[in-house]
C-alpha cells in the first residue's frame, strides 16, 4: 500500500481551503480601498506591515513546533488584514505590528494552530491592541486628511461618533456622511455600504454560512431599535449605532471564523445570538468605546458547549426519527394485514 | 417521484457517453453459456413461488445490490410477507450505469425477472427505482416511462440516495429491493436454465477511451476490460466499485471482476497533495446524510480519544465519503472513521477476551 | 555513618530542587495572584518575596514543631495556628518593606496582605508536619528563593517593559507596553517566564543525558 494512494471517495470538490481563504481576501480588499480613499498611503502600509508581521511570526511559530511550512495556508494573512481595519488610521506602525505578532504567536499557535484556536486572532489581537495603547488605538485623523505614511502622527487626532455614543450623547455628523463613512473612525469599517456588498459576496460564495450573521444582525438590530442606548428613536439609533460601531465589521468576519464558529446550525444560531446579547451589554456597560471584540471573545468561549448541547439533541432527534419510522412503517403493514 | 433528499452533495454524474451505449458482452469463451440440470419447465407462467426460488439456488444468482444470495433473500421475503418488490437501478456515484444501462437495454429481460421474482414473494406491488437528479444536465438519456409494463419511480435528490431509499417505498408497506442485474439472471434461469457466470460492470474513467457498459465474465481482470474498452492513457489508479465508495485496485492484472464490483474505472492522479489543516469550517456536519458531525469525529480520531466517539454517534456512520468530498482541507475523513470504527471493535474485541 | 551523611545530603539536593526545576509558582502554579498583580515592579517583586520568606518559614517550622511535639492536636486547630502566626508575620514584614521603599505596602495594596495566605505553605504545611524542624527549615528557604526568583525575574520584564526603568532608575529602553503592568500583561509574561523554563530544563536535561552516555561509554572503553 503506497502512502500516497488516494482514498475513497476519488472525486472532490474543487475548493480548497486555499479558495476558501482567499474569498474573505478577496473581500477584504474593497474595505481596504475604501480605507486608501479616505487616509492614504498610510492605510495600506499599515495593512501591509500587520500582514508581513503575522506572516513572518507564523512561519516562525510553524518552524518552532518542527512542521514544515505551508505556502498556501494563508489563514494568517487572513489574521493580518483584518486587525489594522479596526483600528485608527493613525495608529503607530509598533501598536499594529505587535498587535498582529500577538495574535499569531499567542493567541493562534499556543493554542493549537489552525482551526484549533479557542479564541478568535484578529478579536483578541485588537483586545490588546486597545486594552495597551487605547489612546492610540481609538483617536481617528479625519478622513481626506492625508495622514503621513510612515512615522508617528501626533495632531489632528479626534474621537469620533462612537465616543459620543459610548457617552451617551447623539454624534453631530450628517447622516448622509455617516452612511457613506466619511467620518472619524476605523480604518475600514465605517462604510457600511461596502460591508454589506462584502457579506453577501461571502454568503454567496459559501464561505461563510447564514446562520450566525441573521442571528447576531437580526438582535442587534432588534435591540438598537428597541432600546436605544441614546435620547433618540428606534431607525436613528440604528443608523447611528451600526455606522459609529464596529459590530457589522465584526459579525462579518470576525463572528464567522473557522475555528471558532460551531458548527451545527442551531448551534450557530445561539452563538450568534450570545454574541448579539454580549455586545449590547458590554456597550451599556463597557469602558471601551468599540466593544465587539471583547464581546466576541467572550462567546468564543461558548462556541463548543453549544456545540456539545446541540449534538445532545441530534442524538435525540436521530433516535425518534428511526423510532418513528419503524413505528410508522410497522402500523402501515398491521393496517393491511 | 419516490424519494427528494434535501441533505447530502450534488454530484456531477459523468455517466455519458457509457449509459448511451448498448450494452455489449465480453465474455470468456471458456464459461459462457453454463447451465444446470432441472426438470422444471422452461416458462414462468407454470411456475410456482417456491420454484421461481428453486431455480434461482440452483442459478447461484448472487444481488449485486448487497452481495446476498437471490434465493435466500426472496425466500425472507416470502416468509416476512413483503408487500412492495422494488428493481433498484439506483446509481447515484459518478461513472456508475451498471444498473440503469441493462434496465435500458434489456427491458424484457428486466421486467420479466421482476414479475417473476414478485411471483415468488407472494402478490407485491412492483416498482423500478432510477435515480435521476434534475440538476444534473449531461443525462442525455431519456427514461421511458415504464419498462416492459411495470412503473418507474424516479429517485431525486442528492448523493448518496441509494442507501436512502428504502424509507420512501416504506409508506406502501414492507418493502424488499432487488438489483436488476440479477433480475436479469432470474429471468435466463427461469427461461434458459443458465447458472449466473457474468456481471455487469461499467468501464470508465478519465483514462479510458471508449467508456461502456459490459456483460463480462465474472472473474475477468481489469487489464483485460481495459483492452478491450482502450486506454486513452495510463491510468493514475484502478478503483474497483464506484467513485465514491470505491477501493483501489493494487493488482489490476489478476484482480477477478465480479458481481459486487459493479464498476472499473481508470483515474487520472489528479487531486494534487495537500498538506491543509482541518480549519473547523463545518462544511462536513452541513452534508452529512445522517446529520452527524463528522468535525468533531474526526477531531477525536486525530487526538486518539476514541472514547468520546460513541457519543457523537460514530456507528451511525454509512461510509458514504460526502464529508471527504467537500471537506476543502482534503482530509480523508470516511478514511478515518472507517479505521476507528475498526480500531473500536479491535478494542471491545480485546476487552471482550479479556 | 555513611548512609546518614548521604541521606543528609539527598534531603539538602531535594529541596534544592524547588528553586527551578519544581519552582513552586512556574511549575506547580501555586501562589499565582501575588506574582501576576503585584509583581509589576522590582521594587514590588522584592517586597513580595520578602513578605513570602517571612510568611512561610515559621509557618512551615512551627508546622513541623506541631507535628513533632503534638500529634494529638486535631488538624483544624493547627490550621488555625499556622494562620495567626502568618498574619502576625506580616508586622515585621511590613517593617522591613519599608526599608526598601516607604510606600511599598500602599503600592502593593491588597496583594501584600494576601501573600500571608499564599497557597504554598497552606499546601505544604501539613506535609511538613512530618518532618523535622531542619529540613522544614530548609524547605521553606528553598521554596522562598523559588519564589523569589521567579518573581524578581516576571517583576524585571515588566517594569522594563511598562515603564523603562529598572528599580526606578530610567534605562535605555523607551516605554512600549505599558499594559504589561496590568494584569494581563502579567499573566502573558507568567507563561512566556514558564514556557522558557521549561525549555531551559529540557536542554539542560539533554546535555545531562548527553553527558551521562558519554560517560558510559568511557568507563566502557576502559
Amino acid at each position: 500500500m503506497l502512502q500516497n494512494e488516494p482514498k475513497a471517495p476519488y472525486v472532490r470538490n474543487r475548493d480548497s481551503a486555499f479558495t476558501v481563504m482567499m474569498d474573505v481576501v478577496v473581500a477584504l480588499l474593497p474595505l481596504y480601498f475604501m480605507a486608501f480613499y479616505f487616509y492614504g498611503l498610510r492605510a495600506l502600509m499599515l495593512g501591509l506591515a500587520s500582514v508581513a508581521a503575522a506572516v513572518i511570526s507564523d512561519l516562525a511559530c510553524v518552524l518552532l513546533e518542527g512542521k514544515r511550512p505551508y505556502p498556501r495556508d494563508i489563514s494568517s494573512v487572513v489574521t493580518g488584514m483584518i486587525l489594522p481595519l479596526m483600528m485608527s488610521a493613525a495608529t503607530p506602525y509598533y501598536v499594529v505590528v505587535s498587535a498582529s505578532v500577538f495574535a499569531i504567536v499567542l493567541v493562534k499557535h499556543v493554542f493549537g494552530g489552525v482551526g484549533q484556536s479557542a479564541f478568535n486572532p484578529a478579536a483578541a489581537g485588537f483586545a490588546f491592541a486597545a486594552a495597551c495603547w487605547p489612546s492610540q488605538v481609538f483617536s481617528y485623523p479625519a478622513p481626506f486628511s492625508s495622514p503621513a505614511p510612515f512615522g508617528a502622527i501626533t495632531e489632528g487626532l479626534a474621537s469620533g461618533p462612537a465616543w459620543s455614543l459610548f457617552q451617551g450623547g447623539v454624534p453631530t455628523n450628517d447622516i448622509l456622511d455617516l452612511l457613506l463613512g466619511k467620518f472619524l473612525g476605523p480604518m475600514g469599517l465605517t462604510n457600511i455600504l461596502v460591508l454589506a456588498t462584502c457579506l453577501f459576496y461571502l454568503l454567496f460564495r459559501g464561505a461563510i454560512g447564514w446562520q450566525a450573521p441573521a442571528a447576531f444582525f437580526g438582535i442587534m438590530v432588534v435591540a438598537m431599535m428597541l432600546f436605544p442606548r441614546i435620547p433618540e428613536s428606534g431607525p436613528m439609533s440604528l443608523v447611528y449605532e451600526s455606522t459609529a460601531g464596529m459590530w457589522i465589521f465584526g459579525g462579518i468576519f470576525m463572528l464567522n471564523e473557522p475555528g471558532t464558529l460551531p458548527k451545527r446550525s442551531s448551534s450557530r444560531i445561539a452563538y450568534g445570538a450570545l454574541a448579539a446579547i454580549f455586545t449590547i451589554l458590554f456597550q451599556r456597560f463597557g469602558r471601551v468605546e468599540q466593544t465587539f471584540a471583547f464581546a466576541l471573545l467572550l462567546t468564543n468561549v461558548f462556541g463548543f458547549t453549544f456545540d456539545r448541547y446541540s449534538e445532545r439533541l441530534l442524538r435525540r432527534l436521530r433516535r425518534v426519527y428511526l423510532a418513528t419510522r419503524t413505528k410508522l412503517s410497522e402500523k402501515k403493514s398491521a393496517q393491511r394485514a | 417521484m419516490a424519494g427528494n433528499f434535501t441533505r447530502g452533495i450534488i454530484l456531477e454524474q459523468r455517466k455519458e457517453p457509457a449509459l448511451r451505449r448498448k450494452l455489449r458482452t465480453f465474455l470468456n469463451a471458456n464459461y459462457a453459456g453454463m447451465l444446470f440440470d432441472s426438470d422444471l419447465p422452461y416458462d414462468g407462467a407454470a411456475l410456482s413461488g417456491e420454484q421461481i426460488i428453486e431455480l434461482a439456488k440452483l442459478a447461484r444468482i448472487v444481488d449485486e445490490r448487497d452481495g446476498v444470495f437471490l434465493h435466500e433473500k426472496l425466500e425472507k421475503a416470502r416468509q416476512m410477507k413483503i408487500e412492495v418488490v422494488v428493481g433498484d437501478a439506483i446509481d447515484d456515484e459518478p461513472y456508475v450505469s451498471s444498473q440503469m444501462n441493462p434496465l435500458l437495454f434489456m427491458q424484457k429481460e428486466t421486467g420479466e425477472g421482476l414479475r417473476l421474482a414478485a411471483k415468488a414473494v407472494g402478490n407485491p406491488k412492483i416498482y423500478f427505482a432510477i435515480y435521476k437528479n434534475l440538476s444534473d444536465m449531461d443525462l442525455k438519456t431519456k427514461l421511458p416511462k415504464d419498462i416492459d409494463g411495470v412503473e418507474i419511480r424516479r429517485i431525486h435528490g442528492r448523493y448518496p440516495a441509494e442507501f436512502r431509499t428504502m424509507d420512501d417505498f416504506d409508506s406502501d408497506g414492507p418493502t424488499v429491493m432487488i438489483g436488476v442485474c440479477s433480475l436479469i439472471h432470474l429471468y435466463r434461469a427461469v427461461y434458459e436454465h443458465r447458472i449466473q457466470s457474468t456481471c455487469f460492470v461499467t468501464v470508465a474513467g478519465g483514462c479510458v477511451a471508449n467508456p461502456m457498459n459490459l456483460e463480462v465474465s465474472i472473474g475477468m481482470t481489469p487489464t483485460h476490460l481495459f483492452e478491450r474498452c482502450g486506454l486513452a492513457e495510463d491510468p493514475g489508479y484502478v478503483v474497483i466499485g464506484g467513485s465514491m465508495t470505491g477501493e483501489i485496485c493494487e493488482d489490476p492484472d489478476n484482480y477477478p471482476v465480479g458481481t459486487m464490483s459493479r464498476a472499473v474505472l481508470a483515474l487520472r492522479d489528479e487531486e494534487k497533495k495537500r498538506r491543509y489543516r482541518c480549519i473547523g469550517c463545518g462544511r462536513c456536519a452541513e452534508v452529512c446524510p445522517e446529520n452527524l458531525t463528522p468535525f468533531y469525529i474526526n477531531r477525536y480520531i486525530e487526538l486518539e480519544k476514541y472514547q468520546e466517539l460513541a457519543f457523537y454517534d460514530i456507528h451511525r456512520c454509512i461510509g458514504c465519503g460526502t464529508c471527504s468530498y467537500i471537506c476543502p482541507a482534503k482530509i480523508d475523513i470516511a478514511e478515518n472513521i472507517k479505521l476507528a470504527v475498526a480500531e473500536l471493535r479491535r478494542r471491545r474485541r480485546q476487552k471482550e477476551g479479556d | 555513618m555513611q548512609p546518614e551523611q548521604n541521606s543528609v545530603k539527598k534531603n539538602l539536593r531535594k529541596e534544592l530542587d524547588l528553586i527551578f526545576v519544581k519552582n513552586p509558582v512556574l511549575v506547580t502554579g501555586l501562589a499565582l495572584a501575588p506574582a501576576v498583580v503585584g509583581g509589576f515592579t522590582v521594587k514590588n517583586g522584592l517586597g513580595l518575596s520578602l513578605v513570602f520568606g517571612m510568611v512561610t518559614i515559621p509557618v512551615l517550622v512551627l508546622a513541623s514543631f506541631l507535628g513533632m511535639l503534638s500529634p494529638k492536636v486535631p488538624q483544624y486547630v493547627r490550621t488555625i495556628a499556622y494562620v495567626v502566626l502568618a498574619a502576625l508575620m506580616l508586622i515585621p514584614a511590613r517593617m522591613l518593606a519599608s526599608g526598601i521603599a516607604p510606600n511599598l505596602f500602599d503600592s502593593l495594596g491588597m496583594y501584600f496582605s494576601a501573600m500571608a495566605l499564599n497557597t504554598v505553605w497552606l499546601i505544604r504545611a501539613p506535609l511538613c508536619q512530618e518532618k523535622k524542624p531542619q529540613w522544614a527549615l530548609w524547605e521553606g528557604v528553598c521554596q522562598t528563593l523559588g519564589v523569589s526568583v521567579c518573581i524578581l525575574a516576571v517583576s524585571a520584564v515588566r517594569e522594563l517593559l511598562s515603564y523603562g526603568t529598572f528599580w526606578g532608575n530610567p534605562t535605555f529602553l523607551s516605554v512600549k507596553f505599558p499594559a504589561m503592568a496590568y494584569a494581563f500583561g502579567g499573566f502573558i509574561v507568567v507563561g512566556v517566564t514558564a514556557a522558557v523554563l521549561r525549555w531551559g530544563i529540557d536542554r539542560v536535561h539533554d546535555i545531562a543525558r548527553l553527558a551521562q552516555r558519554q560517560q558510559q561509554k568511557w568507563r566502557v572503553e576502559r
